[in-house]
């Protein structure tokens, strides 16, 4: 029995050995893939659940109707960024290897938001010195729907840059999805399961001691 | 090596739940009342060991723990794993619930074949044959595994070969790990509770 048992795995072993060759690759189990629009270009970033970016891992983009309009790589950081195609709602597939999967929503609002603000930003600038000197002389109603559109802008501007670092930060501290509470729960549902499991076999085993009584 | 929803094609799919399913109603059959605890403690060990990352070679690769599963449990080991594949699923997200048959399979099977192969030798007396039997178990279970992995992705197109060198360089150093642990495993109970290793046998 050892004889075979040692054949065997020795043969298994000599199969495995054969298929190696050495390529460079990171999984675990779980991959993630987060996406923020910004100045225009749409940023995604990829990672799996311990945290290892997913390298040269492919990304896909489709629009609205399913059709795929764009593919790319992932570079050493896990990052892929592009600038839309077409309009939204853009769905990006993250296809890392071996069986993990994950895909993320760019909605239509989002990209047009994320667009608007940047791409305007010089042309902005230039009115707000323009009517900056305006409204002073302008009736109030106008000045009122002007300033609040600069206002706007330069909101979009600043809050922007201000949101860059919170969004990386946000898409970092996403991936760590499991939780203590998680692990708990999980170890409590088994062993009410066992509690489940044992009542049956419980209510089995002494039908069957009735009948032996019988 | 849990597979993501949304990548295997249906019948793939249905046929893994259909062979997860038989392999439960065996492993449900074969348990009596004494072994429902010890299954269910393996079972949680199971679930708790994918959270352990193994930072070693080009790799981060989990433990998986399936081996010992096998070897202690027998057939018991598809309810285990299939209960433990099933909260990882929603309480981590990881596989998810359409691909829990096929993962629980490519997990569960190599299992059983172990728990086949190498029971014999964990309980004899010749320490050397135990060591090795309880190693080999451990060690091939996991590389099973990958190859299950790599068969059932064969169908979506990806080349079998390419995944599985890709699954088994990934997952050497814990086919070593999960070895030396199997082995320290059964060594632990022969001094503590040699009626244990028995008892799967007897059972089964």
């Amino acid at each position: 029995m050892l004889r075979t048992s040692l054949l065997i795995t020795s043969i298994i072993i000599a199969i495995f050995i054969s298929i190696f060759c050495f390529c460079e690759t990171s999984f675990a189990h779980k991959v993630t893939i987060f996406a923020y629009v910004e100045a225009g270009k749409v940023y995604t970033e990829s990672y799996y659940v311990d945290g290892t970016k997913c390298k040269n891992s492919e990304v896909e983009v489709y629009n609205k109707d399913g059709q795929k309009v764009l593919t790319g790589k992932t570079d050493e950081k896990g990052e892929f960024n592009f600038v839309p195609p077409c309009e939204g709602p853009l769905k990006i597939v993250l296809n890392a290897s071996m069986g993990h999967r994950a895909e993320t929503v760019v909605s239509k609002q989002d990209l047009a938001e994320g667009n608007a603000a940047p791409k305007t930003q010089p042309e902005t600038r230039a009115k707000n010195v323009a009517s900056g000197r305006h409204t002073y002389t302008s009736p109030e109603k106008k000045e009122m729907s002007i300033t609040r559109h600069e206002l706007e802008k330069v909101l979009n501007e600043t809050l922007d840059k201000k949101l860059h670092p919170i969004m990386k930060l946000l898409a970092e501290s996403r991936q760590h999805g499991v939780s203590a509470k998680d692990v708990f729960a999980g170890l409590g549902y088994i062993f009410g399961i066992m509690g489940i499991g044992i009542y049956l076999k419980d209510i089995k085993k002494q039908g069957k001691n009735r009948e032996n009584d019988k | 090596m849990h597979i993501s929803e949304g990548i295997l094609s249906a019948p793939v799919l249905a046929a893994g739940a259909a062979l997860a399913v038989a392999g439960t109603g065996i492993g449900l059959k074969k348990m009596d009342y004494d072994k429902i605890p010890e299954v269910a403690i393996l079972s949680s060990v199971f679930f708790v060991a994918s959270l352990i990352h193994v930072p070693l070679g080009p790799t981060s690769v989990h433990l998986i723990l399936n081996g010992l599963l096998g070897l202690l449990l027998g057939w018991a080991a598809f309810p285990a794993i299939l209960v433990a594949l099933f909260l990882q699923g929603i309480l981590f997200q990881f596989g998810g619930l359409t691909t829990l048959g096929v993962n629980t399979i490519n997990m569960a099977l190599p299992a059983v074949l172990c728990y086949f192969l190498f029971r014999n030798s964990i309980t004899s007396v010749n320490n050397r044959r135990v060591i090795i039997g309880a190693f080999c178990c451990g060690f091939l279970a996991v590389g099973l595994s990958g190859l299950m992995v790599a068969l059932s992705l064969l169908f979506t197109g990806q080349s079998f070969l390419n995944v599985a060198k890709l699954i088994l360089l990934a997952h050497l150093p814990i086919m070593v790990i999960e070895g030396l642990f199997t082995v320290f495993v059964v060594k632990f109970l022969k001094k503590v509770k040699p009626e244990m290793l028995e008892v799967a046998n007897a059972t089964n």
